[in-house]
């Protein structure tokens, strides 16, 4: 990454009015940050770093969300609701039709649902762009599209007014300490895994997706749109299971590291985050 | 690794079930809708389990193989390397969903092109949609179970009667609403992208 100059200060943005005395303190730690340059080393965006940042500086990404998310239950709802209406209220009477005041094509129900299939064509496509699009910004870097986002400079100080000040000391030491060899020798992240089963090869996949188009293609047949559907819904299922039963018998203190220090990130000591999710795990094991 | 392929046939599940389920009456009718009720359920606690697992999964930062050499890039490494860790199917660690014959472990580098961070905020997007969609289908429940138990609702407006106090029928603010519905659903794809994001 080229070094650029900072973008002018979103602060103000993030943070609210200036004025606001709850925020005092971030607009203090903010004007003491010096202005660097956004690129960062590479390396140099430590993991601790990162990981806080998601975890601490919810406030922005959850306004966000919250609105988007509002938005997005609104449009769901409303096609539920009209889905339902086309396909639950069978015994609708013929006059209903008749009273349509869209174009004659849309009354269309054949069509309505090939509108439907490319809606949600567009959905996966959609899906898979922003899927690129985070590979793109920085492969190496996941989290670099919400961190742009966030906050124009992904440097390490551009976060600090979101974290508590003596969590994100600790946490800066912890990296240092940690990421202080990865940091000047070139370095790849390993991992130490099983390889991926059988049941998720190629000819598992292929036929999953055969049998979704064969739903769509052939949605006319009812007896080979059922037949498909049976197997569709199957397949997901079963990997849902494996989900649960691969969460549910993970044992989070088993050493893959050699050295017990490398296993649990510094990080878990601080906020006991690993019990949060073994708690999240077990919730989904019950489900 | 396994993580991966149930989060592609879980997320390409989620994705294509509300559709594939929805035009088949056989499913979304009653008995099968309970059907699929139970299967979003399912679908969704894999999809949280699968981000829980994501987040647990951690690499390790591997600077030279184990004959020396640096590493700089994906293409140095050399498969059957350990880099110093304890990863073997002799030393561990041992799993009771693979033993015996699929005992196999190895170090890998790890994923970047779909790193373990972006599946982490992918599956844990992916269980909006059957979070959504059991909302409304557990409404749809409890209406239609409502209808069966005490009949259909006789109370029906006649859709050409003036709605009090406007001067609209029933008919026009029901094409209104399919209109405001087809402008959010061409807005639906980039929000979702967006949300995503």
């Amino acid at each position: 990454m080229l070094p650029a100059p900072c973008a002018p200060p979103r602060s103000a943005l993030h943070f609210g009015s200036p004025t606001r005395p709850v925020k005092a303190w971030a607009h203090a730690r903010l004007a003491n940050a010096p202005p660097k340059h956004c690129a960062s080393p590479p390396g140099s965006l430590p993991r601790a770093y990162l990981t806080s940042h998601v975890r601490h500086a919810g406030i922005l990404p959850a306004s966000y969300s919250a609105s988007l998310n509002a938005v997005l239950l609104a449009s769901s709802f409303s096609r539920e609701h009209s889905e339902a209406y086309t396909l639950l209220d069978l015994q609708r009477p013929a006059s209903d039709w008749a009273s349509c005041h869209c174009l004659p094509s849309f009354c269309d129900t054949s069509l309505q649902h090939w509108s439907r299939a490319l809606l949600t064509v567009l959905e996966v496509l959609s899906l898979s762009c922003l899927c690129l699009v985070f590979l793109h910004v920085n492969p190496a870097n996941p989290f670099s599209p919400l961190i742009h986002v966030l906050c124009p400079c992904t440097q390490d100080h551009a976060m600090p007014p979101y974290l508590i000040t003596s969590v994100q000391d600790n946490l800066s030491a912890n990296s240092s300490n940690s990421n202080s060899s990865s940091a000047n020798t070139p370095s790849i992240p390993v991992i130490c895994a099983w390889p991926v089963s059988g049941q998720y090869g190629a000819g598992s996949r292929i036929l999953f997706y055969v049998l979704i188009a064969a739903c769509l293609i052939a949605r006319k047949n009812e007896w080979i749109r059922n037949a498909c559907l049976a197997g569709a819904l199957l397949f997901p299922a079963i990997a849902a299971l494996h989900a649960i039963t691969l969460a549910a018998l993970h044992s989070p203190g088993k050493p893959c590291f050699g050295e017990i220090s490398t296993v649990l990130p510094p990080e878990s000591h601080d906020y006991q985050m690993p019990w949060i999710w073994t708690s999240m795990g077990r919730s989904s094991s019950a489900l | 690794m396994d993580i991966y392929g149930a989060f592609q046939l879980c997320a390409l599940g989620i994705l294509a079930a509300p559709l594939t389920a929805r035009i088949s009456r056989t499913y979304f009718n009653n008995p099968g809708r309970n059907l699929i009720f139970l299967w979003f359920g399912l679908i969704l606690g894999g999809l949280l389990s699968l981000t829980v697992e994501f987040l647990r999964t951690k690499t390790h930062e591997c600077s030279h193989t184990d004959s020396g050499l640096p590493l700089s890039q994906i293409s140095d490494w050399h498969y059957g390397d350990t880099c110093g860790l304890t990863c073997s199917e002799e030393a561990g660690p041992f799993s009771p969903m693979r033993q015996d014959a699929a005992n196999n472990i190895y170090v890998i580098p790890a994923p970047t092109v779909f790193s373990l961070g972006t599946a982490t905020l992918l599956s844990a997007a992916c269980c909006i949609p059957p979070i959504l969609s059991m909302a409304t289908m557990w409404n749809k429940i409890l209406e239609i179970n409502w209808r069966a138990r005490f009949g259909p609702d006789t109370t029906a407006e006649d859709p050409d009667a003036l709605i009090d106090g406007t001067n609209a029928t029933p008919t026009t603010v029901k094409g209104i609403n399919s209109r405001i519905r087809r402008f959010l659903e061409v807005v639906e794809a980039p929000v979702f992208g967006a949300a995503v994001r």
